[in-house]
């Protein structure tokens, strides 16, 4: 845990504070394990990594192996799911699609808060031009629908997996910049980086060792938030047939090979629609539950030891 | 006001400015050669040097890359975006077709998603904690988190396929043949406006939520005033604002949806013209959709600060 969340839960345990102290810490974890539709978020994500992990294993099948025999059958105890026009089983291309999903959520949301923490403290620190120029260019970026702008970036690159991840990372960079620069206008001002210069540290060291890390509670929510921006985004472009390579399953490309089969065989585009949608959800949710409880304004509705605190 | 107006106007002409300078410097220093692209994909193969070295200096692909960039501002100066590699016809021509099907469906579900997400947000906030309010946040939270592409295959799936009530693609203009039109617009234009609406409804309902605990309304439920009073001359006038914001920011969501839905639904608009631009590398085709969508995106903007002006008089005296 970062010096920055410390600090937030401290103040938040100030003000809920009923003698005898508890650990500020403990009161949060307290907190999120008495949301049921958090924990039920929290649970099946960790339940999904694994699986996306050992897809291998618990994979019934291999996900491109044909079974040109048994094509588009219907759901079976031997295919959970069916199967599609090869005779793929649909299941186990749903879990081999997960870790395309999460791998592509995680390090294009990993990349695009990386760059745009870096962009968004230099511009709030040195404000003035330094600013204007980082900030306007944030600017041009954002006029640029999200989805658009990942798309060229995506065709133009070429569109293999880690294209894919470039050019959704890159697309998902101004928000980070623009909450950055914000955070950091706000922290700077603060006395105890006033006095950090008085004692002659100098501007780059306050950077990294005393803005980021007060701010990086706030950009960590934003971040799991953005983990299901990320998977709509890539998910979208597989099903443009812009994304990772045709062999590899994902839920986007799924959506799209079962639309032509909607009528005889809807399972198809049903099913990875349900799965994106509930991994983006369960991401949402935890981002939503984590801001509640990081949120000094928000924590007066929470609910501790089921009375308000 | 106008100093702030004034303001914000050069800010966004700077902001245009990079804009032209990403698109054109990005799609020129990104691998592919359009010509090849071109050529290659082309039913014979012509592998004539003379031909290529022709054709590059026909679009005038020939120059040095500053060269290119100002013969294209030059043009888009005078509302000339170039000429299409891959159709031999103008951008212009294209965007014409395009932009006035994106426009008509664009706008269509803009006004789906306020009419809708503005009330319902409104609702949640007043019948706070309640079943009402739940049902609403899933319904909302729903629409943020499903895939708008599958979302409009599972509307084709149950409204044409199942129960037929509806087309399940094509476009057709409003002045050959409206009822039609309509009919064919229905399912893209509510697929399109789920996500604005989600976002409408949960801006709205935390904007309500902000205000509805004031001391003047309190005041307002004191002398006796009816609850539709309440809320609609004191809550919702005073709250109002930050939804102003996001239906600015549900311009750009407006057409990025529309690359998806218009794929989904078959519609020859400006999304689709995008995706199979991209596809031909037809350069010059997406810059001139990514400028007419950034010049849509900074003038929603600059609408939304002329709306803050009327709305809050805070603004107007600073």
């Amino acid at each position: 845990m970062s010096a920055g969340s410390d600090t937030t839960i401290v103040a938040g345990a100030a003000c809920a504070a009923t003698p005898p102290r508890v650990s500020p810490r403990a009161v949060a974890v307290r907190v999120l394990l008495h949301r049921k539709l958090f924990m039920g978020c929290a649970i099946f994500l960790v339940v999904l990594v694994i699986v996306a992990l050992f897809a291998p294993w618990v994979a019934p099948y291999p996900p491109n192996q044909t079974e040109l025999l048994n094509r588009m059958a219907p759901p079976s105890w031997q295919h959970w799911l069916g199967t599609d026009t090869l005779g793929r089983d649909t299941l186990s291309r749903l879990i081999y699609g997960a870790r395309v999903s999460l791998l592509v959520g995680v390090v294009a949301v990993a990349l695009s808060a990386s760059i745009g923490i870096v962009l968004g403290t230099v511009a709030g620190y040195f404000g003035r031009w330094v600013e204007a120029v980082i900030m306007r260019c944030m600017d041009a970026l954002m006029t640029i629908p999200m989805i658009l702008l990942a798309l060229t970036l995506a065709a133009l690159l070429g569109g293999g997996l880690s294209d894919v991840v470039v050019a959704i990372g890159v697309s998902m960079i101004p928000p980070y910049a623009r909450l950055m620069c914000a955070e950091t206008q706000s922290i700077k001002r603060k006395d105890f980086i006033v006095s950090l210069r008085g004692m002659g540290a100098g501007g780059w060291r306050i950077m990294a060792g005393h803005v980021v890390p007060n701010a990086f509670s706030h950009v960590l929510v934003f971040m799991t938030m953005q983990i299901g921006g990320a998977i709509l985004a890539e998910a979208a472009l597989s099903f443009l047939g812009i994304g990772v390579e045709a062999t590899t399953p994902t839920w986007g490309s799924m959506v799209a090979d079962g639309y032509r089969y909607l009528f005889t065989d809807p399972i198809l585009s049903i099913a990875p629609g349900v799965a994106i949608m509930a991994t983006v959800f369960a991401f949402n949710m935890v981002g939503d539950t984590l801001r509640d409880v990081l949120d000094p304004r928000l924590r007066g509705t929470m609910v501790y030891g089921g009375k308000r605190a | 006001m106008t100093g702030y107006l004034l303001r914000r106007l050069g800010q966004a002409l700077i902001v245009l400015f990079i804009v032209t300078f990403l698109v054109f410097g990005v799609m020129r220093w990104l691998p592919g050669d359009p010509i090849l692209m071109y050529l290659s994909s082309d039913s014979y193969r012509i592998t004539d040097r003379a031909e290529i070295a022709r054709m590059r200096h026909q679009y005038g692909l020939d120059k040095p890359i500053p060269m290119q960039y100002l013969d294209w501002a030059k043009g888009v100066l005078q509302g000339d975006l170039g000429k299409s590699i891959t159709k031999g016809t103008t951008v212009n021509e294209e965007l014409a077709r395009a932009v006035p099907v994106t426009l008509y469906l664009g706008i269509v579900s803009f006004i789906i998603s306020q009419l809708i997400g503005i009330p319902l947000g409104i609702l949640a906030a007043i019948r706070r904690g309640t079943w009402i309010d739940n049902t609403i946040l899933v319904i909302a939270n729903l629409g943020v988190t499903a895939p708008i592409f599958w979302v409009g295959i599972i509307l084709i799936y149950v409204f044409g396929l199942t129960l037929g009530w509806l087309p399940i693609q094509g476009y057709t203009s409003p002045f050959t043949d409206f009822s039609k039109s309509v009919q064919q617009l229905i399912l893209p234009a509510f697929c399109l406006a789920l996500g604005p609406l989600a976002g409408a409804t949960r801006q709205t309902r935390s904007a309500m939520l902000e205000v509805i605990h004031q001391d003047y309304v309190r005041t307002a439920w004191a002398k006796g005033l009816s609850e539709r009073a309440v809320i609609s001359r004191h809550v919702v006038k005073n709250g109002i604002l930050p939804v102003v914001t996001l239906a600015g920011m549900a311009v750009p969501m407006i057409i990025g949806g529309a690359v998806l839905v218009e794929t989904v639904f078959n519609i020859p608009g400006m999304g689709r013209l995008a995706v199979n631009a991209l596809f031909a590398k037809d350069y010059a085709i997406v810059q001139g959709i990514v400028l007419i969508t950034a010049i849509a995106v900074i003038i929603a903007n600059l609408l939304v600060d002329l709306s803050y002006g009327y709305l809050d008089p805070r603004v107007r005296v600073a």
